[in-house]
């Protein structure tokens, strides 16, 4: 969205500054909200009553075989393409560099044809060491909770329905580890997709709807399995009790360097989050209804904080801290009328944490979607990182100092803010990091300090200005030091954006990339943030969400926060 | 899908493994990101840019320094490049006449002593996008073949022309000029200089823009030897795993 568009919709005044936005420890704390790609994705499946049909279901009775899906739009038709096998419990990781998986499945163009299929039967199962062609657009795989669906199957082959306090801990049958698109391992690249494919034209569309699919399979699985265990007994899983199963998630080190080399993207993402919160703020009026929407969303949230399972302790402080801070917003929402919402935010800006504040402001953007939802459609950008050769070196001074005084403000002598390194490890590239004075492999570091590079450029262009004089040009100086092409072409790019780059020193011997993982996260629309480490997250993806049964029913788009059946 | 031939790459993939392989090559001290798309754009349209990679490897093993740039006036620019080849200072001098252009109407940089010079197409892209006009000329000595890139008005992609005969300029036997400009006649008139109205393009604008969709739509194809010898150079950033490096990347 241009500058000229919000101060054309009067937004400005209501615009978070960048400095509070994109700082990575509150962007640590977003939580998935109405314009999250699979709750944008889900609306448009519901909306435009996509037709998705099992066409092959070719499964022995433990439930491994084969899956065909065919997806009938408006527009077109795609097949999804579902390969289950019987794994060994030793092959079975949730790391990149596994080999082996419960189930893998490709989401492609058309109608397959048995030499299609064949082909894909031959590849798509060996995921990163296997080659699809540009039909397919989505390549993913996922590991089994063994202990939960079988749990699941049993009982529903007894007659029983799934335990839901089971469930509520663990909330999936299936984790995914790995979804892969954009051009990956011979698929369409993602110009081809949006072009092509206007079904799938926002950014993660199809990878959504592939980890949609994915749950939506599982489900069936274990209905299927659990009728053929005992056909006499068994009863299907209730849809209430479907809705409230996920699919499970794994997301680490490789989701990090996305953030940071796409800063366009990102600072779209964030400037539609931020427009749709500065219209519900200028223009969402604050009546009965909505007061007593606010109210129920902040219990349900209470409860849904409740809910989380995890045994990270910093995590399940953090969750209870936000479930105390918006228990004490209600209490003192509840003690006066509120007829701004602008009085809550600045409630919530002095008294609550940043946890709570994200949280509070996700619960205002649910309460006007009509207000909102217009704005999904301007989430991808065409990311162009142009070199303004003739900027001069003054200028380029100015907009560093400007723009990047987050950067300049980094004490780079001190070891400490350099401490790590990030590096491709030779096992399946996965994205690492290692101790810079302690480790080998800093020669192969990647590209990600940002603000260490900001610092070096900005460095050597005083020196430049100085020999050279203010008027130099940009152009010149990158072509005496080339390697400051980059990142000035990069600076002079984000200045140009309303809230430029992520504020962190991604180097930094401290630095948290479970930020940045949450962060993304929150933008496809996942929850329950379940960290293992600072470096990788466990998450439940589409928990509450419509199925695909539900294709046709009149369903509100109210699964925000979801909580066991029991409760809702 | 496999074949034992050939692979398809998507440009991603492509764009991908190119960054990785300059990444490789000079780390950070050149714009391997830029460098990595001009090459793809060069496959993509048609122009084996995978070709023109492989043979400059033995030049690109090693940083060019040592090139060196005068100012022949304040919009004309003059690059030595002691032969070197001409893929990882391309960008960069190009920069040099687009942004004169956009500050005083035309742009000049005659580099000399080099070779690669297809890679210079990718200025022609930016000048594009700038809403400039531009062409790239040079000769090429061992073909006695002069060449001629030129982005006319409207268009976003450049003609490609192909002279069997001679026009040596200041650029040498094997040098280029590119010119850019923000009036289509100041480069229609260096074009003319030895371009003659009749000589249809050897590829026109559309022939590249057809070509890139085709790239869009099916890959593009890289023999199997080929890849390998890109991955084993984009594979010397690869790191060693330990144990140590496994700990907290996930279980």
């Amino acid at each position: 969205m241009s500058l000229q568009a919000l101060t054309a919709e009067g937004l400005t005044a209501f615009m978070r500054p960048a400095a509070t936005v994109m700082e990575a420890s509150r962007l640590g704390c977003l939580y998935p909200y109405p314009l999250s790609f699979m709750r944008s994705l889900l609306r448009r499946v519901m909306k435009q009553n996509w037709q998705i049909t099992p066409e092959i279901l070719s499964l022995n009775d433990g439930g491994y075989g084969h899956a065909v899906y065919e997806i009938k739009t408006a527009r077109a038709v795609f097949s999804y393409v579902i390969f289950a096998k019987n794994l060994e419990a030793s092959s079975r990781s949730d790391r990149v560099i596994a080999e082996d998986w419960d189930m893998t499945v490709t989401l492609c163009e058309g109608k397959l044809d048995e030499l299609r299929l064949a082909k894909l039967k031959a590849n798509v199962p060996l995921q990163e060491k296997g080659r699809v062609d540009t039909s397919c657009f989505v390549l993913s795989r996922a590991n089994k909770s063994v202990r939960n669906f079988e749990a699941v199957v049993a009982r529903l082959a007894a007659g029983e329905q799934p335990d839901l306090d089971e469930m509520a801990k663990v909330g999936y049958l299936y984790r995914t580890t790995a979804v892969y698109g954009s051009g990956k391992f011979g698929m369409a690249d993602w110009d081809k997709v949006k072009s092509r494919w206007p079904d799938f034209c926002s950014p993660f569309d199809a990878e959504m709807f592939s980890c949609w699919m994915i749950r939506h399979f599982s489900l069936a699985q274990a209905d299927y399995v659990a009728a053929r265990r005992a056909p006499e007994t068994a009863v299907k899983m209730d849809d209430k009790i479907k809705r409230y199963v996920g699919i499970g998630n794994a997301t680490g080190l490789g989701m990090a360097p996305y953030l940071i080399n796409h800063p366009l993207l990102i600072n779209n993402w964030i400037e539609v989050r931020e427009t749709a919160l500065a219209r519900v703020l200028s223009s969402g009026v604050a009546d009965d209804s909505s007061r007593g929407n606010f109210k129920c969303l902040i219990l349900k949230a209470m409860q849904h904080l409740d809910e989380i399972s995890t045994d990270n302790e910093d995590q399940n402080k953090l969750n209870a801290n936000a479930r105390k801070d918006i228990g004490e917003a209600l209490e003192w929402f509840e003690g006066r009328t509120v007829s701004n919402w602008n009085e809550v935010i600045d409630y919530a800006t002095s008294n609550l944490s940043i946890e709570a504040q994200e949280l509070l402001n996700v619960i205002l953007l649910e309460l006007y979607p009509d207000l909102i939802t217009d704005l999904e459609s301007r989430l991808s950008v065409d990311e162009v990182y142009s070199l303004k050769g003739n900027m001069k070196a003054k200028a380029l001074k100015s907009l560093i100092e400007t723009h990047y005084d987050w950067a300049l403000n980094i004490d780079y002598s001190d070891p400490k803010t350099q401490g790590i390194f990030w590096y491709r490890s030779e096992e399946k590239m996965e994205p690492r990091l290692g101790q810079r004075f302690e480790e080998p492999g800093a020669g192969s570091e990647m590209l990600l300090g940002i603000g260490w590079y900001v610092c070096e450029c900005y460095r050597e262009l005083l020196a430049y200005i100085e020999a050279q004089g203010p008027e130099a040009l940009t152009a010149r100086f990158v072509f005496e030091h080339p390697q400051h092409r980059y990142i000035s072409r990069r600076m002079q790019t984000m200045a140009k954006t309303r809230y430029g780059e992520i504020r962190i020193n991604a180097i930094d011997l401290d630095v948290l990339p479970i930020q940045l993982l949450r962060c993304k996260l929150s933008f496809f629309g996942v929850g329950k943030f379940d960290p293992r480490s600072r470096m990788w997250v466990r998450n439940t993806m589409f928990q509450g969400a419509p199925l695909v049964s539900d294709i046709g029913k009149n369903m509100d788009d109210t699964w925000c926060f979801p909580i066991r059946p029991d409760a809702a | 899908m496999t074949s034992t031939a050939e692979l398809y790459l998507s440009l991603n993939e492509l764009r991908a493994l190119m960054r990785r392989t300059y990444e490789a090559l000079y780390h950070h001290g050149y714009d391997f990101a830029v460098m990595a798309r001009s090459c793809l754009w060069l496959e993509a349209h048609g122009l084996d840019g995978i070709g023109l990679i492989l043979r400059s490897l033995p030049d690109l093993e090693t940083p060019c320094r040592d090139i060196e740039l005068f100012d022949l006036t304040p919009n004309h620019f003059k690059v030595e490049g002691r032969g070197r080849c001409l893929i990882p200072f391309v960008n960069a001098a190009a920069d040099l006449a687009i942004a004169a252009a956009q500050d005083s109407g035309i742009g000049t940089i005659d580099i000399l002593n080099v070779f690669g010079r297809l890679n210079i197409f990718s200025a022609l892209k930016k000048s594009a996008r700038l809403n400039l006009y531009a062409a790239a000329i040079w000769y090429d000595a061992g073909e006695k073949r002069t060449h001629i890139l030129w982005l006319k008005s409207s268009k976003e992609l450049p003609d490609y022309y192909i002279l069997n005969e001679t026009h040596q300029g200041p650029w040498g036997e094997s040098g280029l000029r590119f010119v850019c400009a923000e009036s289509a006649e100041t480069v229609t008139q260096n074009v003319r200089a030895v371009l003659s109205e009749d000589v249809v393009p050897h590829k026109t604008g559309a022939q590249f823009s057809a070509a890139y969709e085709g790239a869009l739509e099916g890959g593009i194809a890289v023999s199997r030897e080929t890849y390998a010898q890109l991955n084993e150079i984009a594979d010397r950033l690869l790191v060693p795993a330990t144990d140590a490096s496994r700990m907290g990347a996930g279980e």
